[in-house]
């Protein structure tokens, strides 16, 4: 069984990118291929022009990774992980870690075991700023935070990259989780990757409509249940998106959330080979 | 410096047992040695002396022999032997298989560039605290031989010989080695540590055997007292009690000694004969054929060297098969 094929993603420099999917789609695989935790079968990831399978400890050192489950000692403070980041990793600044950390009102000498799973997932996140490595790459990190928490966890995520002018990389199966400050979407299902983008892209290239209503100059992506069980439809128009007088009536703009039910629904249906025309 | 103690950290809960289980049973080793030396037994009446049955040594006889048969000093003893593998087990079996079980080894390999020095580090910390533990169980099993020996020379004697002195360093790395390289196959603490203490037990009880067998073979083997097969431990008390100490045998069997004394210090000698009696007195008792080579106490270092040697091998052999391990394995 392949986890992933034909999988092509480029991150630019730089940028948040959002990689989006259900469970078991395949995007822990891809991270744990970047980090050289699986080798892939077949194909070539680079991380930073390094592929981290043959050159583990190069590649190692351009990225810090943040697991779904928070990787912490239970029976070490918060102040013990830092001193530990320090000594596990030359140049980890322990200083921006702290002041993110007290920033938010973590106390340093509390135990991990201790810490709620907001708390838990920012000192994972501060630990991984702290590296102050090119690449970052987040596997599901809120999947267990609550909203509050979510939000937090994003902020601190966005300033940090945008300060340092990283590259992150952040899945979820939920993209209204992480749709706020990236700038990049990747939706993969099935193990292939069903759209790759730029967000302001996928918003201004795709919209919906009632299902059954023809729609020139645009490919029907997918459909879907809406909010009120009604059958939706995504299109993906080429070129700009048409005034609202030309869409078919019950035509509006697609949110993110509708562009990636869209492929997903398609991916699922089996008409990947649709949405494989359709990728950029 | 910080490392080692954040190591230490992960593992208090081990690393205190570890330090309990040493130092209480060295503590306890040296107890009974000095309950030993406090008898004041004279050397003339200690069990196996010629003078030993006289009526004059009965009382000091039978307090020698209450307390070397006392709870207490069994226990003693146990822990003692024991406590090696304990800590080696203790130790070794969370090192890699911790990390993995919790799922830290996700940051620790992701924040390393190498796994290798990871390794390294973690396992310099704990061996810093664990080696000398593993030396001073050694030092107190052989004060507490000699002491339970007092005409024996226990640097050059084989009483207990693998129980002592370098030997719960070389049990104790080797458990350790053991322990963190079937965690790490495992990536789990329990499992790795129920199978690696049965393998220990059963290796410490077929270790004398091996060796005697390997190396030593024949010492003494009566090969018709059970059945044509070597009876182990007859092999192995006759190779430490008769000939490694270099003190001549004084039980009762005089005329079976008289005839077959050995030259104590000098080289191996092999000698036959069909009809003697085996000098065992708890031992069936009759003709049977024996072949013994008779080792000096000139043996004692090599064997000492050879066997805790050997075992010191197997250790580096499993820390390199848990690197290898480490090197290709998934942290989850």
């Amino acid at each position: 069984m392949q986890a992933l094929q034909d999988v092509d993603i480029t991150v630019p420099e730089g940028s948040i990118t959002a990689l989006v999917g259900p469970n078991g789609a395949g995007k822990t695989t891809f991270m744990k291929i970047c980090t050289a935790f699986e080798r892939p079968t077949s194909g070539v990831v680079e991380v930073v022009g390094i592929d981290p399978w043959k050159h583990r400890g190069k590649a190692l050192r351009q990225l810090a990774y943040v697991p779904q489950r928070p990787a912490l000692y239970r029976g070490l403070t918060v102040q013990d992980h830092l001193a530990l980041a320090r000594t596990y990793r030359p140049g980890f600044d322990a200083a921006y870690a702290q002041g993110r950390l007290e920033h938010l009102d973590i106390p340093l000498h509390q135990q991990a075991s201790t810490l709620s799973g907001g708390q838990a997932a920012q000192l994972g996140l501060a630990i991984a700023l702290g590296t102050r490595a090119h690449v970052l790459l987040l596997d599901e990190p809120l999947a267990n935070l609550d909203p509050l928490a979510r939000r937090e966890f994003i902020q601190v995520l966005i300033q940090a990259v945008r300060e340092h002018g990283s590259t992150a990389m952040i899945s979820s199966h939920i993209v209204t989780d992480v749709e706020e400050g990236c700038d990049r979407l990747a939706i993969i299902g099935r193990g292939s990757v069903l759209l790759d983008t730029a967000v302001a892209e996928a918003r201004a290239t795709h919209f919906i409509g009632p299902s059954g209503a023809s729609q020139s100059h645009a490919i029907e992506v997918g459909t879907y249940a809406g909010r009120n069980s009604e059958r939706i439809t995504l299109w993906r128009i080429n070129g700009q998106m048409p005034s609202q007088g030309m869409l078919a009536q019950g035509a509006e703009p697609a949110t993110l959330e509708d562009v990636v039910l869209g492929y997903l629904v398609a991916g699922r249906s089996m008409v990947a080979n649709t949405a494989a025309g359709v990728q950029e | 410096m910080t490392r080692f103690l954040l190591t230490l950290k992960q593992l208090r809960f081990e690393t205190r047992a570890a330090v309990a289980l040493s130092v209480g049973s060295s503590l306890a080793a040296i107890f009974e040695a000095w309950r030993v030396q406090t008898l004041n037994t004279p050397a003339s009446c200690l069990p196996l002396s010629a003078g030993s049955t006289s009526a004059a040594c009965t009382p000091a006889v039978r307090s020698w022999n209450d307390l070397m048969g006392s709870p207490d000093m069994t226990l003693a003893w146990l822990m003692l032997t024991m406590a090696p593998f304990a800590v080696g087990i203790l130790l070794g079996a969370p090192i890699v298989a911790r990390e993995l079980e919790t799922g830290t080894a996700s940051l620790a390999w992701t924040m390393n560039s190498s796994r290798a020095r990871w390794l390294a580090v973690r396992t310099l910390s704990v061996l810093a605290v664990m080696v000398p533990l593993l030396l001073l169980i050694g030092v107190s099993a052989n004060l507490l031989t000699a002491a339970k020996n007092p005409t024996v020379d226990v640097n050059a004697a084989f009483v207990d010989y693998a129980s002592r002195g370098i030997f719960p360093l070389a049990w104790g790395l080797a458990a350790f080695a053991g322990a963190a390289w079937l965690g790490a196959v495992a990536g789990r603490v329990m499992p790795a540590v129920l199978t690696v203490a049965v393998a220990s037990i059963l290796l410490q009880g077929l270790w004398p055997s091996v060796w005697s067998r390997a190396l030593l073979t024949p010492i003494a083997i009566p090969a018709n007292l059970h059945g044509g097969e070597v009876d182990f431990q007859t092999d192995r008390w006759s190779y430490e009690r008769y000939f490694m100490d270099g003190k001549p045998f004084s039980g009762d069997p005089d005329a079976w000694w008289a005839a077959y004394t050995p030259p104590l210090d000098g080289p191996a000698v092999a000698t036959a004969d069909p009809n003697v009696v085996t000098p065992n007195p708890d031992q069936e008792v009759g003709p049977v054929p024996v072949d013994y080579v008779i080792r000096g106490k000139d043996w004692y270092w090599p064997v000492t060297v050879l066997e805790a040697g050997t075992l010191t091998i197997i250790g580096l052999l499993l820390a390199g098969a848990t690197l290898y391990v480490v090197e290709r394995r998934r942290p989850y």
